[in-house]
């Protein structure tokens, strides 16, 4: 907890500043405005993902140089997308989730430690550890449509996109309560099930949130997004441990890689299916790219209808979507480089690692209360007054 | 006792949601579509968000942490509270909309319709707060969707027939979960209830997370009765902000005084403070429309407050042992007898404040007889 606020402060600071250069600056010098920081907090959360793939594997120095590489190739990957590909992604789905996820497993390729893979003694949880971490569920789960509609357009855009990420993140919980009772031996729900898949939703709607898909469509993106994470959780992580060396800790593969790739595909298909018809002239204000090229006698008539309206670059609908994938193999291919020259990176000897034995543990690091060395409670063992 | 094994939840609850997850879809898919024109900054939307996140914060982390008080039941207790809030807002998003459904063939939803469905869901958790415990989670899916219908169902014939104003019947909810809930555990009853569970207990460290949800909810409440407030005439939501604000602290410094005075040792009880300090919210909410003045809403807050925690203190024993209700949050004493409370007060504080020239009649009428009772020799001649 206490090294992602580390993390997220310095990632921040740095944000801001190589953000602002690449996109905010005018006249040598960088203007600030709140849009500043909502972005430096995506860039934030994309280092905060990340680092759940290493989490408890690394030291705090390592952790701040990990921001310290991951913000600048983010930022990059970022501006380059934003202005050359021109795509939308309003929830960040592409540009956020999947490139934390395989920046992520990236640096975790690079940092495997082959005695972890039989697991860890001080890798568990505990009652009371596993209701706190609950807490932070539910503060996603409830500030999540905020976070999708936040860079979306004010007015009917931003109302679908809270409605959307809603809808996704109810349907998400319903199947995720039902699938952790069913993959189960004993009919039993697994509780880290509920605190990660639940959110699995709220992701899988973020790439398509402020189109007019219906709402059922966000049902439905919610209930696939969180089969999909479910069973990555269940066959996918372990197979990755075992064939491919990519110990990934917090299972960021299943939560934001696969369902980031589902909200990419539901994303094209939504730009595929979208239609004057169905949106009116606002089409082109949503999919500013679409919109007619200035001098285009097009764009006059939709200037009377829509005031305000800037010209575009006269994108049919299969050029976007042509332009999304791009998108997501760029941001998939700069992200796993990124992530591999960070691990390298990371095992310089300065950078102090934890050894096997001290992964987990708080103790390297901080002074600790005197019941800190209280016997982990197991499972199954009825201690109450019997 | 040997452990028993309950049946496995595997072929129940798995088919069960995912069914009606598939259900809801098609009904959304076929019937409910998203608003569209919406003013940006008009009254359906952009006023609305934080308000709707408060909303959002109190249904899902308020309730949820509140119902981890017990000692082996903290899993349960906010992870089933997360699944009947989204089971509840969703079937109640459809249920609202039924009435424009059938003048219009089609549900539109907006924020608004959201934040009453999120109170529909808040009545659902109150009610399976009385039965926390002691159900398993199918059960707790039922009673969320034959709660909620119930709710709707009351609010249309509350509005339809007696032409209540919408704010009015949703706010009734604290009284309509409370007796639901009560009813629902008096069918429940387990012969098992008579003795005191060996695990209903609280401890400290769940105390802590109990106290937590309590303070989100505390901190929030003042958005929850506030925002469907109707705020065209000016200063009527800011009113209604600032007497829920007061009359939760009023009730939770009367909770603190009179916990101390019920207590044989004179020690203030933790689960005293957190309930009865809500009993202040309850009670203004219900009578929120009505008042007017801040110096109402403090003895409301104040009278809620007492009743709570005696309630509280006593209630819960005689309930069970004279009524076979075990309630298991004593929701009773912290919904049910403040709504009451509530209600009265806003039927008096109508009374006083009615522009009816019949009961100004009425009023004089009956100060004067009493004045001749009284006073024979006052009495005012006719």
């Amino acid at each position: 907890m206490v090294f992602n606020l580390l993390t997220a402060a310095f990632s921040i600071q740095w944000a801001i500043l190589v953000q602002g250069y690449f996109q905010f600056s005018h006249d040598g010098k960088i203007h600030l405005g709140v849009i500043n920081l909502i972005y430096a907090e995506f860039a934030c959360a994309v280092v905060l993902i990340s680092f759940g793939a290493v989490l408890g594997k690394t030291s705090p120095l390592q952790l701040l140089v990990m921001a310290l590489l991951e913000v600048p190739v983010f930022a990059v990957t970022e501006w380059a997308v934003l202005k050359y590909l021109k795509i939308n992604d309003s929830g960040g789905s592409i540009l956020i989730h999947l490139f934390a996820c395989y920046f992520g497993l990236g640096v975790t390729f690079v940092l495997y430690r082959p005695h972890l893979n039989e697991g860890h003694a001080k890798a568990n949880t505990s009652y009371q550890s596993d209701i706190l971490s609950l807490i932070g569920t539910l503060f996603l789960w409830v500030f999540w449509p905020s976070f999708n509609s936040s860079l979306t357009l004010k007015g009917d855009d931003q109302h679908r996109a809270i409605l959307h990420t809603f809808i996704g993140l109810s349907a998400s919980t319903l199947t995720a309560f039902a699938l952790s009772a069913m993959l189960n031996k004993n009919g039993k729900i697994t509780i880290s099930d509920i605190q990660n898949v639940t959110l699995a939703g709220g992701v899988t709607v973020g790439a398509s949130v402020d189109m007019m898909i219906t709402p059922a469509a966000a049902y439905a993106l919610g209930m696939m997004g969180c089969t999909a994470c479910m069973l990555g959780y269940k066959y996918l992580s372990p197979f990755l441990a075992q064939r491919f060396r990519i110990q990934d800790q917090c299972g960021i593969h299943n939560l934001h890689g696969l369902t980031g790739l589902i909200s990419c595909a539901a994303g094209i298909c939504a730009i595929l299916m979208a239609d004057e018809e169905m949106y009116g002239p606002s089409l082109y204000e949503i999919f500013s790219h679409r919109a007619p090229v200035e001098g285009d006698p097009k764009l006059h008539k939709l200037q009377i209808l829509i005031p305000g309206l800037q010209p575009g670059l006269g994108r049919t609908a299969r050029e976007q979507a042509l332009f999304q994938v791009a998108a997501v193999f760029s941001t998939i291919g700069v992200s796993t480089l990124g992530g591999i020259l960070t691990g390298f990176v990371l095992k310089l000897p300065y950078l102090a690692s934890p050894s096997d034995v001290f992964c987990f543990d708080d103790q390297l690091f901080f002074e600790v209360p005197p019941d800190y060395d209280s016997p982990l409670k197991l499972n199954n063992i009825d201690d109450s007054a019997a | 006792m040997a452990p028993q094994y309950a049946p496995s939840l595997r072929s129940r609850l798995a088919p069960m949601l995912l069914v009606l997850q598939l259900g809801f879809i098609l009904i959304y898919a076929f019937y409910i579509e998203i608003e569209s024109n919406v003013k940006v900054y008009g009254i359906t939307f952009s006023n609305l968000y934080p308000e709707f996140q408060d909303v959002n914060v109190m249904v899902i982390l308020g309730f949820g942490y509140m119902c981890t008080f017990l000692v082996r039941y903290g899993f349960s207790g906010s992870g089933f509270n997360l699944l009947v809030a989204v089971i509840a807002i969703q079937w109640a998003i459809i249920l609202n909309g039924i009435e424009n459904w059938y003048y219009r063939g089609k549900i539109r939803i907006d924020l608004k319709s959201l934040v009453v469905a999120e109170m529909c869901a808040a009545s659902a958790l109150i009610s399976i707060g009385v039965v926390l415990g002691k159900t398993n989670p199918v059960h707790l899916i039922l009673i969320a969707l034959l709660e909620v219908s119930g709710f709707v169902l009351n609010e249309w014939l509350l509005q339809t027939l007696l032409k209540v104003p919408p704010l009015n019947s949703i706010m009734l909810l604290h009284i309509f979960t409370a007796f639901f809930g009560l009813m629902l555990t008096r069918i429940l009853y387990r012969k098992g209830s008579e003795q005191p569970f060996e695990k209903e207990k609280v401890d400290r460290k769940t105390g802590l997370f109990s106290i937590l949800g309590t303070l989100f909810l505390c901190v929030f409440w003042p958005s929850f009765n506030s925002v469907l407030v109707d705020n065209r005439t000016p200063g009527r939501r800011l009113g209604a902000v600032l007497s829920t604000y007061l009359a939760l602290a009023v009730s939770a410094v009367t909770a603190a005084a009179v916990s101390s005075l019920s207590s044989p040792e004179g020690k203030l009880n933790p689960i005293h403070l957190q309930s009865c300090m809500l009993a202040g919210g309850v009670s203004i909410g219900v009578s929120m429309p009505a008042v007017h003045q801040p110096w109402e809403a403090l003895p409301i807050g104040f009278t809620a407050a007492v009743v709570s925690t005696i309630g509280f203190r006593y209630l819960k024993s005689h309930m069970l042992l004279a009524f076979k209700c075990h309630d298991t949050c004593a929701v009773l004493s912290t919904h049910g007898l403040p709504g009451l409370l509530g209600w009265l007060a806003h039927l008096l504080l109508q009374i006083k404040d009615c522009d009816d020239h019949n009961s100004q009649k009425a009023y004089h009428l009956l100060a004067q007889y009493t004045r001749r009772q009284k006073f024979p020799h006052l009495a005012v001649q006719k």
